[in-house]
């Protein structure tokens, strides 16, 4: 690869590391509880929630890997940005009130309270693996990419990106996560639209872009079961089936970032704007280099090279539309997608350590100051191995693929045993162990015995089946849960409270402490607030707001700054304590005013959330 | 059928299954409730976003192709 950086472009990658990481410490400086450090104290509006979100879900990797199937397959490769939505009645009826209204913090503690220690143990092994193996994954193709663009030693690169992204996630936790993965995922989506415009415009227009595709390359779906490398039954099972569950209700950050939303309903918002709208932008974004290399090609007054290796499309295509300083952008984009999600499963891996290692077995009953410094150890911890994890992966290929072939096979068993954990009373705690030892033991014999799957590949005429191992794993998984499951005992249905789609409303009222009522829901007022003398998060509002509001003492109530763009970064839930007549005023404490970040003389937002 | 066609009735029909199936098991267990404002708005937003993707992949490859 031929690749011209110019001093301009350095100069604007200093600028974004600088503003990221004094954007993450200035947002997260008033992190002061173990509860703001995973989940921000569940205060942030949907906005800020979806765009933090898809930073998340863009791995380093993705520009490469999207532009090289954009440039082999077409306009497809948004197919696994696009195939969501089939999932998202699981997420958005059942799993995230499930996880919000029971207060599950974290993966493992949810399989713990659905169905024993046994089952929380292998699937915190499976979630620690997972996590830790990812970070390095990302840190690791980061370093490789960066390394072919500006010459940057792969282990330089590393160290200072993970160290960078350390720095403000130790400091502000979830708050600093958020708020450095919005400016994140402004940049990168920016960046990606940004080739394509640039792409579009050396081209001669979109007329001449999109003539100069190949018809297969302009539909939205690949060919049905072949070529074995890429096509829409194995991306159908592998991604909008077990991939999506997958990462939307088994990955820890994710899990983290929708309980950091202020209300289911503002979590189910998120989740509706991210998939109709940001997934198909973001798949714009990180796939578009691919087609324009590919329009391009028969154009002879572009010297493009004609025989280039696919996986330097993207660095390729960059540099050679882009002018100096816009090419800077492109690679702080690189360097964006990466920190964006190396940050979130840093916070997960500390999550999940602190609740279900450091809390539920070797030192439980601690303050939570204790707990806090106990994260950021976990936090540097977590760092390190996935720094230490990249060497092995550099240097024994063989890692490298066996993390992946781990993934592919760990994922449809824990789907498995999420969504009908879920959804399913009947289902026992021995089955879902046996579902999560067994499936994983027969989808790993795949790997050896890639005709095991080959009556279920939908006639795909390869000869390892990656794709199709997903269904393999779900059938295998599937069978085995109801199996177990009608020979087992189940848990009784008291025990279950609140952990399965039946006993959501149980969950919700244990959640509000009573009755919960719909009306009012969605009506804000703006107040003024004044000071007394009342208990922390409580606060007084008057017989007109109580009257607009449908509110009565003891609902959920939240109070934010009324300018919206704060996105919930000065707010606080508290309950409605006694009702006064002072229209237009909401009453509370000075130690409440402090805990939500809200300066007095500024108008505040009030709503009932439940 | 032209193999574009079959990929996207596959993926509609399949996946349309999952997608119904969690629906039609929120409403039974009375979790999704179409009489409550709520429930309603939540049910319009699933199924419009369902047809949003199918109209919008149908109308591409219908355009594509023609």
């Amino acid at each position: 690869m031929n690749i011209n950086v110019h001093f301009a472009d350095y100069i604007v990658i200093a600028i974004y590391f600088i503003g990221i990481v004094a954007c993450g410490l200035w947002f997260g400086r008033n992190t002061k509880s173990t509860h703001e450090f995973f989940f921000s104290s569940q205060r942030f509006s949907w906005w800020l929630v979806a765009i933090s979100c898809v930073a998340t879900l863009i791995g380093s990797y993705s520009f490469i890997m999207y532009s090289e199937i954009g440039y082999q397959a077409g306009i497809s490769s948004i197919m696994c940005y696009t195939n969501d939505w089939y999932i998202i009645p699981l997420f958005i009826l059942v799993w995230l009130p499930i996880i919000y209204y029971s207060r599950v913090a974290s993966i493992p503690e949810y399989f713990a309270r659905r169905f024993d220690e046994k089952t929380r143990t292998a699937v915190l092994c499976i979630i620690l693996v997972y996590l830790i193996g990812y970070i390095g994954q990302n840190l690791y193709t980061m370093g490789v990419a960066v390394r072919g663009i500006l010459g940057v030693d792969l282990y330089i690169c590393v160290v200072v990106v993970a160290i960078v992204s350390l720095l403000y996630m130790y400091h502000g936790g979830q708050t600093s996560v958020i708020m450095a993965d919005f400016g994140q995922g402004l940049i990168l989506v920016g960046a990606g639209l940004t080739i394509f415009v640039f792409g579009v415009i050396k081209l001669g227009g979109l007329d001449v872009f999109w003539n100069n595709l190949p018809v297969s390359h302009k539909l939205p779906f690949a060919g049905f079961n072949s070529p074995s490398e890429y096509h829409t039954v194995g991306t159908f099972w592998s991604d909008a089936i077990t991939g999506s569950i997958a990462f939307y209700c088994m990955n820890q950050a994710m899990l983290m970032r929708f309980m950091s939303a202020k209300s289911v309903r503002e979590g189910k918002k998120s989740i509706t704007i991210v998939v109709l709208l940001l997934m198909p932008i973001a798949a714009i974004a990180v796939s578009s280099a691919g087609w324009i290399y590919k329009a391009m090609m028969p154009v002879a007054d572009l010297s493009i090279a004609k025989n280039i290796e696919p996986k330097n499309i993207f660095v390729t295509l960059s540099n050679f539309v882009c002018p100096p300083g816009v090419f800077g952008f492109v690679i702080a984009a690189l360097i964006a997608a990466l920190m964006s999600t190396v940050d979130a499963l840093i916070n997960a891996v500390s999550a999940v350590a602190v609740n279900d290692i450091w809390r539920a077995k070797i030192r439980p009953g601690k303050p939570d100051e204790y707990y806090l410094k106990i994260a950021r150890n976990f936090a540097i911890v977590a760092t390190v191995l996935g720094i230490m994890l990249v060497p092995m992966f550099a240097q024994f290929k063989n890692i490298f693929q066996g993390f992946s072939h781990f993934t592919s096979v760990v994922t449809p068993p824990m789907v498995v045993v999420i969504a009908l954990g879920a959804i399913w009373k009947r289902f026992t705690p021995c089955a879902a162990f046996y579902t999560l030892v067994v499936g994983f033991s027969l989808s790993c014999l795949s790997l050896w015995f890639p005709a095991l799957v080959r009556p279920l590949a939908h006639g795909e005429q390869g000869s390892e089946f990656s794709y199709m191992r997903s269904l393999f794993g779900f059938v295998v998984s599937l069978t085995i849960a109801v199996v177990v499951s009608l020979f087992t005992k189940p848990k009784e249905e008291k025990e279950i409270s609140g952990l399965v789609l039946a006993t959501i409303p149980e969950a919700q009222k244990a959640f509000k402490g009573s009755e919960p009522s719909e009306e009012g829901i969605g009506i804000k007022i703006q107040a003024q607030l004044e000071i007394t003398d009342m208990e922390l998060n409580i606060i007084s509002i008057s017989e007109e707001m109580a009257r607009t509001l449908y509110a009565k003492e003891g609902d959920l109530m939240y109070v934010s700054d009324a300018r919206a763009w704060t996105g919930g970064l000065k707010s606080i839930h508290v309950k409605a304590g006694k009702i006064h007549n002072k229209p237009g005023i909401v009453m509370m404490s000075q130690k409440t005013l402090e805990s939500g970040n809200l300066d007095l003389e500024k108008p505040v937002t009030l709503e009932k959330i439940m | 059928m032209p193999e574009h066609w079959l990929s996207f009735v596959y993926q509609y029909v399949v996946g349309g299954f999952f997608f119904f199936f969690i629906i039609f098991a929120a409403i039974r267990t009375k979790v999704l409730v179409l009489q409550s404002k709520e429930g309603k708005r939540t049910f319009i937003m699933l199924i419009g976003g369902f047809l949003y993707f199918f109209i919008g992949h149908a109308l591409w490859i219908y355009f594509v192709t023609k």
